[in-house]
C-alpha cells in the first residue's frame, strides 16, 4: 500500500512537473483573414487589430471573455460628473520596445497625447471622434475633454486604433512605420510576408510583471476555412480562427484538437424597409414575421450548433442582453400572416426581393424564407450579391429587405445606436431608414448616464420598443468556434472573435 | 523580321491604353462606392467625405482618368487604398510566387500533356485514345477550387506526404519550397494538361494524316522515325503556341489555386482588391497582368516566326 501510495505521488508530481507553464513554446495560429497594416491609425480590419495586439498596448483593455475593462498602460482613471472629462493615470515604468529611432524609453502622458492626436489626424474612420482635446497634466497625467457626454469611451479606448505609439518610430519611419511597428507590447514583429505568414517573438524587456510564456509566434494566412480546418487537424496550426458548421464533426473527431464554441457579440437579421415599398404598413411587417419559422431556419443552417436563435439586437455575449426579449418575438402563425396581408390589401399579390451579400449562412435563410413566405402567397425574389454592391444597394435604403449582420463591442451602443438611431439613415446598419424619436431619446441617455445599471434599463427599453415597431426580425447569433490543439494552454475563446494570446488573466502557454 | 518586331511592339502602345482605360472605367461602373466599402459599414459620414476628397474621387470621372493616366506614364502606380502601400511594390513582392507556381504547371502539364496526346494520336480510336480523352475531359472540365480540397485531403491530411497551405522557407532548403508547390501546381496545372493533350492529339492526327507520311511510310522508314523526326516537329508548332497562351492563362487564372493553397500572389492579391474596391490597386495590377500577357504573346509570336517564314515574309511584304 505504502509503495502505491509513492508511486501515486510520484506520478502526480511528475504529472505537475509537466503540466507546468514553460517559456519556450511556440505557437502557429491559422487565421482566414489576412492583415493589411500594422499601423493602429490606418487599420479598418479585425485581422490587422488581431495581429497589432502583440505589438501594440491600449490605456486599457478587454480581459479575454470580453466582460470587462482592464487597467493597461493606465493605471487608474476618474471621469467627471457630466462624463466629458476623463483623466488617467499612467503606469510608471512602461517601455516602448526597442526600435531604430528611440532605444525603449519609457512611456509618458505626451505619448498618449501624441498617439490620440495622430489617430485623429491620419486615420480613415476616426475612432477617436468624440474627443475634443488631450492635454498633458504631469508625467503621468493626461486628460481627455470630449466634445459630448460618452458613457461607452473606456470601450473605444479598448480600440488597438487607439494603441500608444512612440513618436520617434511613427515619425522617423513615416509611410513605412506599418512595416516596422513598435509598441509597448509583449511581442515584436519580425516578419511579415504578406498574405502568406506574420511571425513575432518575445519582447524579453517587456515592462509587465508577468513575462509572456510564448518565445515565438507565428500567423498563417489561410483565405479558405475548410482548408483551415484541415491544417489544423494535420498540426500546421495550432489555433484555427473559425470552423464552419460543417467542419465541426470533422475536427471534434480529431483527438489532438478542441472544438471551442462561446456565443459570439454578433446578431443576423432581416431589416425590413419602413421608407418606401410594402413594408411601410406594419401589417405587411408582422405578416413576414408571423409566416417565417425561425426555429426551422436555424436547424437548416446550423445542424451542429455553431449558432442559436435570436430574439432581439443585443446578443447574448452583451452585458445588456435581455433574455425576456422573447416575450415580444410574434409567434409564428401563417394562419394570422394571410389575414393580417389580406387586412393590408394583398390577395396573392405581394412582391417583394430581399438582399443578401455572398455569406453561404444568410443566403440560405433567405431560400428558405422565400418558401416559407410562398405559402403565404408572398412571392420572395432572393438577390445575393458580392460585398460592395450588397453595402451600395441596401444602404440607400433601396432594399425591401436585407440581411444585415453586427458584430461589434459588447456595449449595447454598438447595437443599438448603429442599427436604429435615426442619424444612422443612409448607412448600412440603418439600412431599413428606421427612425423612432423615442428610441434616439434612449440612446441619447443611454450615451450620457454613467451608471451601467441605468444604461442597461435604457438600451433594454429602446430594444423593446424596437421589437414592437417590427422593423428588424431577429435571426441567430453566431457562435464563435475556434479549432484548439490540446497542447495549447491557458486560452479563452473571446466572443469578439479576437485571438488574445497575452492579456490581463491570459497568458498563453505550450505544453511540452 | 526587324520590320516586323518593329510593328508587333507598336501594336502594344493601343493595346495597353485600352486595357487602362477599360479598367478604369469598369471600376467606377460596378456598383460599391470605394469609400464606403473601405471605410466599412459603420463609417461616419464625415469620414466617408474626407476619404473621397483625398482621393479626388469627388472630381468628374474624365478629369480622373486623365489624373491617373498622367501618374502612370511617369511610373507610379499609386497607393493601395487598403494595404497603404505602393501598388508595384505590393506586385512585386508576390509576382515570384505566381510565377513559380506558373511555370512549375506549365512544366507538369507539358511533361504529361505532349506524351499523352502523342499517345492518344498514334493509338486513335482504341481504348488508349479513349481513355486519354476521357481524361483529358476531365482535367479540362474539374473545378480546381475542388480538385485542390481533394489533393489536400489526400496528400496531406490522410497520407501527410505534403504540406497543405503556405510557401515554403529558402531556409529549411529548396526541397522544402518544392514540397510546398506540388499540389497547388498540379491543381492549377491540371486544366493545361488537359488542353495541351487534346491539342497535341488532333494537331498528330492531322500531320499523320498528310501525303508526305504516307510517303515516309511507303519509303520504309520506322515508325518511331517518322512520328518523332517528322511528324512531331511539324504537329509542334501550334502546340507551342497553345502552350505558350497557357503561361498567360496561368499567371491570369491563378487565382483559386492561390486562394485554396493560401499562397501569397497576385491572384490573391487580385481577389482582395476587387472586393474591397482598392480600385489603384486593381488597375495597377489589371495593368501589370496585361503587359505580361503582351509580351509572352510577343515572345511566342517572335518564336513562331523564326520557326515558319511563312508568317514574316507576310509582314515584310505588307
Amino acid at each position: 500500500m505504502k509503495k502505491f501510495v509513492f508511486l501515486l505521488s510520484f506520478i502526480l508530481a511528475v504529472s505537475l512537473v509537466f503540466a507546468t507553464p514553460n517559456y519556450d513554446g511556440e505557437i502557429t495560429v491559422g487565421t482566414d483573414q489576412n492583415p493589411t497594416t500594422m499601423d493602429p491609425a490606418l487599420y479598418q480590419d479585425l485581422a490587422s487589430a488581431q495581429v497589432m495586439r502583440n505589438v501594440f498596448e491600449t490605456l486599457v483593455a478587454y480581459d479575454a471573455s470580453v466582460k470587462e475593462i482592464k487597467p493597461l498602460i493606465a493605471e487608474s482613471w476618474e471621469v467627471s460628473e457630466d462624463l466629458k472629462v476623463w483623466t488617467f493615470k499612467l503606469k510608471k515604468g512602461v517601455h516602448f520596445q526597442k526600435g531604430k529611432f528611440q532605444n525603449g524609453r519609457e512611456v509618458t502622458a505626451e505619448d498618449v497625447k501624441y498617439s490620440f492626436e495622430r489617430e485623429i489626424e491620419i486615420s480613415p474612420m476616426v475612432r477617436l471622434y468624440m474627443v475634443d482635446k488631450v492635454e498633458v497634466l504631469d508625467k503621468y497625467t493626461v486628460k481627455i475633454t470630449l466634445k459630448y457626454p460618452f458613457a461607452p469611451f473606456l470601450t473605444v479606448l479598448t480600440d488597438i486604433g487607439a494603441a500608444i505609439v512612440p513618436k520617434e518610430e511613427a515619425e522617423g519611419w513615416g509611410d513605412e512605420f506599418t512595416l516596422h511597428p513598435v509598441g509597448t507590447g509583449p511581442f515584436k514583429m519580425v516578419e511579415w510576408i504578406k498574405d502568406d505568414h506574420m511571425t513575432f517573438i518575445r519582447n524579453d524587456d517587456y515592462w509587465g510583471e508577468e513575462k509572456p510564456y510564448l518565445k515565438k509566434v507565428t500567423y498563417k494566412f489561410i483565405p479558405n476555412k475548410s482548408v483551415l480546418a484541415v491544417a489544423l487537424m494535420s498540426g500546421e496550426v495550432d489555433i484555427a480562427s473559425d470552423i464552419l458548421d460543417q467542419d465541426i464533426p470533422k475536427v471534434k473527431a480529431n483527438s489532438n484538437v478542441d472544438v471551442i464554441m462561446v456565443p459570439g457579440v454578433n446578431v443576423y437579421a432581416v431589416y425590413m424597409n419602413s421608407m418606401r415599398g410594402p413594408t411601410v404598413d406594419k401589417k405587411v411587417r408582422e405578416a413576414i414575421f408571423r409566416a417565417v419559422d425561425t426555429d426551422q431556419i436555424i436547424k437548416v443552417l446550423f445542424p451542429n450548433g455553431s449558432g442559436v436563435r435570436a430574439y432581439g439586437p443585443i446578443p447574448p455575449g452583451s452585458w445588456a442582453y435581455n433574455p425576456d426579449i422573447k416575450e415580444l418575438y410574434p409567434s409564428y402563425d401563417p394562419e394570422k400572416a394571410k389575414q393580417l396581408l389580406k387586412e393590408a390589401g394583398y390577395d396573392n399579390n405581394l412582391s417583394l426581393t430581399i438582399y443578401t451579400p455572398e455569406d453561404p449562412n444568410r443566403r440560405k435563410a433567405a431560400i428558405v424564407m422565400q418558401s416559407m413566405l410562398k405559402k403565404i402567397g408572398v412571392d420572395l425574389k432572393v438577390q445575393s450579391l458580392e460585398w460592395g454592391s450588397f453595402v451600395a444597394i441596401t444602404s440607400k435604403g433601396d432594399a425591401d429587405m436585407y440581411t444585415i449582420g453586427w458584430t461589434w463591442y459588447p456595449d449595447p451602443e454598438y447595437f443599438i445606436f448603429y442599427m436604429f438611431h435615426s442619424s444612422r439613415k443612409g448607412t448600412y446598419g440603418n439600412g431599413g431608414g428606421y427612425n423612432n424619436p423615442k428610441v434616439d431619446e434612449l440612446i441619447a441617455k443611454g450615451e450620457s448616464t454613467a451608471d451601467k445599471q441605468e444604461r442597461i434599463k435604457y438600451y433594454q427599453e429602446a430594444e423593446k420598443l424596437i421589437m414592437k415597431d417590427m422593423v428588424y426580425m431577429p435571426l441567430y447569433h453566431k457562435m464563435v468556434v475556434m479549432g484548439v490543439n490540446k497542447k495549447v494552454k491557458g486560452f479563452t475563446v473571446s466572443p469578439d472573435m479576437m485571438i488574445r494570446l497575452y492579456a490581463p488573466g491570459t497568458n498563453i502557454w505550450i505544453e511540452k | 523580321m526587324r520590320k516586323y518586331l518593329i510593328k508587333r511592339s507598336l501594336q502594344i502602345i493601343p493595346t495597353l491604353f485600352f486595357v487602362l482605360f477599360i479598367t478604369f472605367f469598369l471600376m467606377k461602373l460596378i456598383p460599391g462606392d470605394p469609400a464606403m466599402v473601405i471605410l466599412g459599414p459603420e463609417a461616419r459620414a464625415e469620414d466617408v467625405l474626407k476619404f473621397k476628397q483625398q482621393l479626388g474621387l469627388d472630381k468628374p470621372v474624365l478629369i480622373q482618368f486623365l489624373m491617373y493616366l498622367k501618374r502612370v506614364l511617369t511610373g507610379d502606380f499609386g497607393k493601395s487604398l487598403i494595404y497603404k502601400q505602393d501598388v508595384l511594390s505590393l506586385i512585386i513582392e508576390r509576382f515570384p510566387t505566381t510565377l513559380t507556381l506558373s511555370v512549375l504547371a506549365l512544366f507538369i502539364a507539358t511533361v504529361v500533356g505532349i506524351p499523352a496526346g502523342i499517345l492518344s494520336a498514334i493509338k486513335h480510336n482504341t481504348f488508349w485514345d479513349l481513355l486519354i480523352t476521357v481524361l483529358a475531359l476531365i482535367g479540362i472540365s474539374i473545378p480546381i477550387f475542388w480538385f485542390g480540397m481533394v489533393l489536400i485531403i489526400v496528400f496531406a491530411l490522410k497520407l501527410g506526404w505534403l504540406p497543405s497551405v503556405g510557401l515554403g522557407n529558402l531556409e529549411n532548403g529548396l526541397w522544402d519550397v518544392i514540397k510546398h508547390l506540388i499540389l497547388p501546381s498540379f491543381a492549377l496545372g491540371i486544366l493545361s494538361m488537359g488542353t495541351i493533350t487534346r491539342f497535341t492529339r488532333s494537331s498528330m492526327l492531322e500531320v499523320l494524316r498528310q501525303d508526305y507520311i504516307r510517303t515516309a511510310y511507303a519509303k520504309g522508314l520506322r515508325k518511331r522515325l517518322i512520328i518523332y523526326r517528322h511528324a512531331l516537329r511539324n504537329a509542334l508548332v501550334p502546340i507551342v503556341t497553345v502552350i505558350g497562351l497557357q503561361l498567360g492563362n496561368l499567371l491570369a487564372g491563378a487565382v483559386l489555386t492561390e486562394t485554396v493553397f493560401a499562397l501569397p500572389g497576385l491572384g490573391k492579391l487580385m481577389v482582395d482588391a476587387i472586393m474591397r474596391r482598392d480600385f489603384m490597386l486593381v488597375q495597377g495590377e489589371v495593368l501589370f497582368v496585361a503587359i505580361i500577357y503582351i509580351f509572352v504573346n510577343l515572345a511566342v509570336d517572335i518564336f513562331y516566326a523564326l520557326i515558319n517564314p511563312k508568317i514574316r515574309l507576310s509582314y515584310e511584304r505588307g
